[in-house]
């Protein structure tokens, strides 16, 4: 099977170079057709059930969702041979994460052709909206959902969400309008969608009134699920910010008001709160839902971090003077803590350490509003652990390194269960053999033959005495029958018929002669189909002992020759042994490398939010320093210690 | 195989997409996979091909044919000269059998000659009532690889199901 | 092929959430922070229960062996548990394992929660040792935590390490 597909492989290989030398867009290497030809090149003759089993495994494997045995399970090979199996192994390919691969399947024109391929499509359109691959995200979503009947409805409406989200990243506000037509109402992907082209439309500068419509249900109703309450406060402090941007200051305050006090969005929505109002000279109003979010969410929260910012900010707007030096000294303390903190986690050692803690952990959402909503990047979830670090995983380059480092995991426990496996098929073979050299099957062999040849010659004998029984007159008759007629014929012959006595005796011993031999008579059919049968069976038990005899030789010769190719057979099981430690190494290799990718993702985000700090810390000093500067110049003036009188 | 097919598809027509991507850590990982793919699709052909000759190999499968009356929960398989079989099924399982999908077991080792061989599929009915297809027989072992398969058939006429073994 | 039946040798230790290490160093003993092989089981009614299966999801294995009066008092109480625990992780999940005796399988149920049979002679049974034992199993297929011993008196520090696990295993908790 392996030079099978080696051979395909070539063929596909010189059909790829003539297409891509025909610079055709539409060629490809139709792997369909090739492998077809590959089959009969190699001269397989599998016979239709063969070949019918084989595909049936492989769907067995692959609905059962074991899409690795599907893969490798060599009695699912023949499958490959036919295109509608081939049309799912790129599905087979995502589920373990190897789009590259599938992306490159689905190239091919065969595979390109079939149906029932919407659930791959499905997947892919996924993959590419997770990468930004906005037109061909649509174009995949589309093909999909030209056999709708195969997706579920949620997936069906997820397919529509990726297009609405596609085209409104295009700014085709139009086509996104009318692809959202297509959405069931209240399903978590219309809303998922109607937001993204929120966002598209406010990049089209959407005025007050059509914003304040387009969103009216997220203003009247807060939902009891956490979920879906988050993602619609993730709708009002967008549009809160949007309209604080366009100087829409009361309609910012209306939206931010209206955010909910526990969802994944509050921190950002006490921020903008806080904002709004200072915008509208509400500056003691607007230290309120500050203070509110610095005493119920970590300080390397980068809302957090921008509250403290903005207290300083505000304390300078509203001219307190001296008496407003505890709000700037608060917001320093906060800055300091904050630093500190960032400081103690931003050590290789203890985030290496965290990142294998928490490999798993899923992302929270993005606190900028301006990332379009992917489920993917928008977990809206309250984690409750961690939180000094949960702003790192809003990251995409934190979620996909910490990803890839799982499926690096995820190798190496297979390696490692592979190695042992592969040791015991060693043993077993090892053994199989050593149990061959003892001869057990050669010595049943010899019994068998001997019992064969024991048989033969009982065989022999009763052909032999069937035959002296033909030639005597009465036939099948018993030993003791026999011997009955005998000694009656030996009393006839005593008897005599000297006398009427004597002639009168060997009459009735002749009767009784005649009526033995009469009951012989009759019983000849009856014991002669026994003793018939009884050879027939004999011969049909040398028959069959015979085949079994001839079996078990044909199979000695085949397991002389196969365990003759022990050593070739141990060799090449030790040869794909270094291949598992050679993948090990490399995956160990792979891992540390990836742990350390992960470690300075979180580093550098980690530096960011150092930065960002830095620059508020030295502003708030600064203006620390100049409160205190202007209240010495006025005491200098007035002669005073400092007391505002 | 599979992989060969889809793995030098990606040498060969991968440049669009790994330009695209420029993710060096996922394609160095892609290319691991491929690596744990084939050596998947080696040991599969070592336990097929290398263990021991076909002259002692047996296979038996499973099949399903409409699953409205039967819906396996556990099989035992055991027969003298066999080393007994047991599955469990899982709710995954049985759907995959339920779409077409044909069970492989573990391969037997297995003498040539007869060996009786019984097989217990223990199940639910259509009423969620647990009861037992049997089959009981003798199959034939020649030198040659000897496929079985064990196929839980529907009888609509009689609302149940039955249990039937294919040997070739 | 291959060794099915994982033995797990434990022993209690002593505080808070306790976490129990093999007792020998028997190289089929399971410890915390192995990854153990599929377990795959019967259940009392129903389909079978397969632990790659669960995989993505945190699994919670109550091992009773046969279930004496005292376990028998315990087990309603780890329902109503794991219930309070599954209205915020819906993906948890929860098993009871019971002992076969011999070949027949128990009749009767324990609680509403599902239970599967530990039958030594299927491929894919644990042999856990000393039972009643409480498993949490990561999404990630890893033993993260055991608890042995009395099942009443361990009910508190299993809703406690339940209480971190799930917290810790990254899942969406929803409120």
């Amino acid at each position: 099977m392996q030079k099978l597909g080696l051979l395909a492989l070539a063929i596909s290989a010189a059909a790829w170079a003539s297409s891509a030398t025909a610079e055709s867009p539409e060629a490809g290497s139709d792997l369909v057709q090739q492998l077809n030809q590959a089959a009969v090149a190699a001269g397989v003759k599998a016979t239709p059930r063969e070949h019918a089993l084989s595909k049936r495994i492989y769907l067995y494997h692959y609905f059962s969702g074991d899409q690795f045995a599907a893969l490798t399970d060599s009695r699912a090979d023949l499958s490959l041979l036919d295109a509608d199996i081939l049309g799912t192994v790129p599905d087979g390919l995502m589920d373990l994460g190897m789009q590259s691969h599938a992306i490159a399947m689905l190239g091919d024109n065969g595979i390109a052709r079939q149906p029932g391929t919407a659930i791959t499509w499905f997947a892919l359109a996924q993959r590419a909206s997770e990468n930004d691959h906005w037109p061909e995200a649509f174009q995949l979503a589309d093909r999909a959902l030209s056999e709708s009947g195969l997706l579920t409805p949620d997936q069906v409406q997820e397919a529509h969400y990726i297009q609405v989200t596609a085209s409104a990243q295009q700014n085709q506000l139009d086509k996104a309008h009318s692809e959202l037509d297509k959405m069931t109402a209240g399903t978590r992907w219309q809303s998922f969608a109607r937001y993204n082209l929120m966002l598209a439309m406010m990049r089209q500068d959407v005025g007050s009134d059509e914003l304040a419509e387009f969103i009216k249900n997220e203003i009247s109703i807060t939902p009891d699920d956490y979920n879906e309450r988050s993602l619609r406060d993730r709708f009002l402090v967008t549009a809160g910010r949007y309209e604080m941007r366009q100087k829409h200051y009361p309609e910012a305050v209306h939206y931010l008001r209206n955010v909910s006090k526990n969802s994944s969005a509050t921190p950002d929505g006490l921020l903008q709160y806080g904002w709004a109002l200072s915008k509208q000279w509400q500056y003691d109003q607007a230290l309120q839902p500050w203070r509110v979010l610095q005493d119920n969410y970590p300080i390397v929260n980068l809302s957090v971090l921008e509250s403290l910012m903005a207290t300083a900010y505000v304390a300078e707007l509203m001219q307190g003077g001296i008496k407003s030096l505890h709000v700037y000294e608060y917001a320093e303390k906060g800055m300091l803590t904050g630093l500190e903190q960032i400081d103690r986690l931003n050590d290789d050692a203890l985030l290496l350490a965290w990142i294998q803690q928490w490999e798993k952990r899923l992302p929270e959402t993005s606190g900028n509003e301006d990332d379009a909503l992917h489920p993917a990047l928008h977990n809206l979830q309250d984690d409750r652990t961690s939180r000094a670090l949960i702003s790192l995983f809003s990251t995409a380059p934190f979620i996909t390194a910490q990803q890839q480092l799982q499926d690096v995991v995820a190798m190496q426990n297979w390696v490692t269960e592979r190695k042992q496996y592969l040791q015991n098929l060693q043993t077993e073979a090892s053994d199989n053999n050593s149990r061959f050299a003892e001869g057990a099957l050669l010595t049943d062999i010899n019994a068998a033959t001997e019992r064969l040849h024991e048989l033969d010659n009982s065989i022999l004998a009763s052909v032999d005495t069937l035959r002296a029984e033909y030639r005597q007159p009465f036939r099948f008759a018993t030993d003791s029958e026999k011997a009955d007629i005998a000694h009656i014929e030996s009393l006839i012959l005593e008897a005599g018929t000297d006398t009427e006595a004597s002639a009168r005796e060997a009459n009735r011993a002749m009767l009784l002669a005649g009526l033995a031999k009469w009951q012989v008579h009759e019983q000849e059919p009856e014991r002669r189909a026994a003793a018939e049968a009884d050879l027939r069976a004999r011969q049909k038990q040398a028959k069959e002992l015979n085949e079994q005899i001839n079996a078990a030789r044909t199979m000695q010769d085949q397991m002389a020759s196969f365990y003759a190719n022990t050593d070739s057979h141990l060799s090449s099981m030790a040869a794909t042994y270094t291949k598992l430690e050679q993948l090990e190494q490399h995956l160990a290799q792979l891992r540390s490398e990836q742990e350390m990718r992960v470690v300075a993702t979180a580093r550098e985000h980690l530096d960011m939010l150092k930065s960002r700090l830095k620059d508020y810390l030295a502003t708030t000093r600064l203006s620390i320093a100049r409160l205190y500067d202007t209240e010495l110049r006025r005491n200098a003036k007035t002669g005073g210690l400092g007391d505002d009188q | 195989m599979k992989f060969l097919a889809a793995g030098m598809l990606w040498i060969l027509g991968m440049t669009q997409a790994v330009a695209e991507t420029q993710d060096n850590a996922q394609l160095e990982i892609e290319s691991a996979k491929r690596s744990v793919i084939e050596i998947g699709n080696e040991i599969s052909e070592i336990e097929d091909r290398l263990v021991s000759p076909v002259s002692t190999k047996a296979s038996l499968y499973v099949a399903v044919s409409g699953g409205r009356f039967f819906k396996p929960l556990t099989l035992k398989v055991s027969g003298a000269g066999i080393t007994p079989i047991s599955y469990v099924y899982t709710q995954a399982d049985v759907q995959a059998l339920a779409f077409g999908g044909v069970q492989p077991l573990p391969a037997i080792d297995m003498a040539p000659g007869n060996h009786r061989v019984k097989i217990v599929v223990h199940g639910m009915d259509e009423r969620q009532q647990e009861r037992d297809l049997v089959y009981e027989g003798i199959v034939r072992k020649g030198e040659t690889h000897l496929k079985m398969l064990l196929s839980i058939v529907d009888n609509a006429a009689q609302r149940s199901a039955v249990a039937t073994l294919r040997t070739w | 092929m291959g060794l099915n039946c994982r033995i797990l040798l434990l022993i209690l230790t002593v505080l808070g959430l306790s976490q129990a290490n093999a007792a020998e160093s028997d190289n089929t003993a399971l410890l915390v922070g192995d990854k153990p092989g599929d377990l795959r089981l019967p259940a009392a009614r129903g389909y079978g229960f397969s632990l790659r299966e669960q995989l993505g999801k945190p699994v919670l294995l109550i091992w009773v062996g046969d279930c004496n009066i005292v376990c028998r008092d315990a087990v309603p109480k780890y329902e109503a548990l794991a219930k309070r625990y599954s209205k915020d992780y819906p993906s948890l999940t929860v098993r009871v394992v019971r002992d076969a005796d011999g070949d027949s399988y128990p009749r009767d149920t324990l609680s509403g929660m599902s239970e599967l049979i530990n039958d030594s002679h299927l491929p894919g049974a644990w042999k856990v040792s000393p039972v009643p034992a409480v498993m949490l199993i990561s999404p990630e297929g890893v033993l993260d935590r055991i608890l042995v011993g009395n099942l009443n008196r361990n009910l508190e520090f299993t809703d406690r390490a339940l209480a971190s696990w799930l917290s810790s295993t990254g899942l969406e908790r929803q409120r």
